[in-house]
């Protein structure tokens, strides 16, 4: 993934940055994850949930999902933090890592991302997982450091986020 | 931030020797990482320079840009 995303001009002039996706032609292919388990969860090792810049999620159906953060400069000096997601129908294994058994048997219901939208800018800032029942909540949203991203479980509150929460609107796959 | 001085001189003077940051470190793909966790981006995503200075005590994380 790029150390930043695109930046699409919009039919009514607002500015569009993106999440990257990787073995994903798109988000709707998320759906694959719709039902699925948790099997393992893991960081960078030294790395704290709340600010980390590298996560993976393995599935017991054998996928996982690697998230990443990019950076992207608008307008000067504003920057805008935006989620990647990279899909493989395998466990990643790479470098120093620590599992968090937080997440560990969370059965993936409703996905969304997680999008900002102030001023003629949207922002794909991070993705969110609810529980079947609507219960649980699992989010990966961007932070105000280039790269860095934020993670919350179940019974967790956001931490971190770079704007406010009540500005973020789900976007449901 | 913005507007500072030198990038390569104030890299070095607030990082160190530095290295290519690679996945799993504190820092964007691409960066140039010092041993104290500083990091420099040379291109940043609008082709210019910035560097970040990670949050220490009492002070939050610094980003620097540099035209």
């Amino acid at each position: 993934m790029k150390p930043f995303t695109t930046i699409d001009s919009l039919a009514d002039g607002s500015l569009y940055l993106p999440a990257q996706l990787k073995g994903l032609d798109s988000f709707d292919q998320l759906d694959l994850l719709r039902g699925a388990e948790v099997a393992r969860c893991c960081i960078t090792a030294a790395q704290r949930s709340d600010l980390t810049w590298w996560a993976c999620l393995e599935f017991s159906s054998g996928y996982s999902l690697e998230i990443t953060s990019s950076s992207t400069l608008v307008r000067g000096w504003d920057e805008y933090g935006t989620i990647n997601l990279a899909l493989a129908p395998s466990a990643v294994s790479d470098g120093d890592q620590v599992g968090l058994p937080e997440l560990v048997g969370f059965v993936v219901g409703q996905i969304s991302i997680l999008r900002w939208q102030r001023d003629g800018i949207l922002v794909d800032a991070g993705i969110e997982f609810r529980s079947k029942d609507g219960g649980e909540v699992f989010s990966a949203v961007a932070v105000d450091i280039p790269g860095a991203f934020s993670m919350s479980f179940p019974r967790g509150a956001p931490k971190n986020w770079q704007f406010p929460a009540d500005e973020y609107a789900r976007v449901d796959i | 931030m913005g507007g500072a001085g030198n990038y390569d001189d104030d890299l070095k003077t607030l990082a160190g020797d530095t290295r290519p940051a690679v996945k799993g470190d504190s820092a964007s793909p691409g960066a140039k990482i010092g041993e104290n966790g500083v990091f420099g981006r040379d291109p940043n995503s609008s082709g210019g320079k910035s560097m970040d200075i990670p949050a220490n005590g009492n002070n939050s994380h610094e980003t620097l840009h540099y035209d």
